[in-house]
């Protein structure tokens, strides 16, 4: 990552486009992902305890052991690396604002909570739902706000 | 480096952990961890109603594996550039290890396929090797994070 040895990345044009791309990138992956989970697996407790659970009245299988699995094996992957590299962004461009280190903790804990709440849900108990959209919506929308807040230090 | 990436790479850290946790259970539900086991799941077997993988099916699971396990160890390691191992010579076994590991767990089930049933237990073997790089990695950078002091981090 040549953009965390860069001095001042205001200064450095073609390192701040690159960097605008990258974060406007992030920026719609976040808002696809919430469109993509409302249509896979649900947003709200309910949704999601039908997709995990399923339900014998609506003719609903539940959620398979391998899918399920997959699925989250999936999930802990793709979050990491879009974490890890978001964050490596927002230090470097917005490191003199005071409470950036709460926001960084929030989100990657709220995320990290949420990767664990979902098998918890799914072995141990359905309650765990209700922790998952909780730090679901937590960890998009501190990572929107991360986004945006490195987006305008860099246009600024 | 920024002191603050600190805090990014501990996290990484847990996430990766919970990356081998998952992986660990897919591995435990769908093959097992016996040579048995291994090859049932990838050669078939008539008294479990197991189909034998096919070189298409199997190339689709591994295909991903091949650059977001690669990515994975990159990403890991060079981490440890930032801590007082960089310029060890176990460092440098600890890349070319790593490495050669994930070829190995990644490839096997083709050799497996091939007819060589020993590749059953070096699956396995690789599988379990690799975790304990994974870890002591982890362990190595976490120990340089939180318990010295004067680290280039």
């Amino acid at each position: 990552m040549r953009f965390t040895l860069v001095k001042n990345l205001k200064k450095d044009k073609q390192m701040s486009t690159i960097l605008i791309g990258l974060l406007s990138a992030i920026l719609l992956y976040l808002i696809a992902d919430f469109f993509v989970k409302y249509f896979s697996i649900g947003l709200t407790p309910d949704a999601l305890k039908l997709s995990l659970f399923g339900n014998e009245e609506e003719f609903v299988d539940p959620m398979s052991i391998s899918s399920f699995l997959e699925f989250w094996h999936t999930e802990i992957f793709f979050i990491m690396m879009l974490l890890l590299t978001l964050s490596a962004v927002y230090i470097r461009s917005v490191s003199q604002v005071k409470h950036y280190k709460f926001t960084l903790n929030l989100v990657m804990s709220s995320a990290l909570i949420s990767l664990v709440s979902l098998p918890l849900a799914y072995y141990v108990s359905e309650s765990f739902v209700y922790l998952y959209v909780l730090t679901f919506f937590l960890w998009h929308l501190g990572a929107i706000k991360m986004s945006l807040r490195s987006l305008l230090e860099l246009y600024a | 480096m920024h002191n603050s990436y600190k805090i990014s790479i501990i996290y990484f850290v847990f996430f990766s952990i919970l990356l081998l946790v998952s992986a660990f259970m897919i591995f435990a539900t769908k093959i097992g961890f016996s040579p048995t086991d291994i090859s049932s799941y990838y050669l078939g077997n008539e008294e479990k109603f197991m189909q034998a993988k096919s070189f298409s099916g199997l190339l689709k699971v591994i295909y991903p594996h091949i650059f977001a396990m690669a990515l994975f160890a990159m990403v890991l390691l060079h981490f440890v550039f930032f801590t007082e191992y960089k310029k060890s010579k176990k460092f440098t076994y600890l890349i070319i290890l790593t490495y050669l590991t994930i070829v190995l767990e990644i490839f096997s089930p083709f050799a497996l396929l091939l007819g060589a049933k020993l590749f059953a237990i070096i699956k396995l073997i690789s599988m379990l090797f690799m975790f304990f790089l994974f870890f002591y990695i982890f362990w190595l950078l976490l120990k340089s994070i939180l318990l010295q002091k004067n680290q280039n981090f």
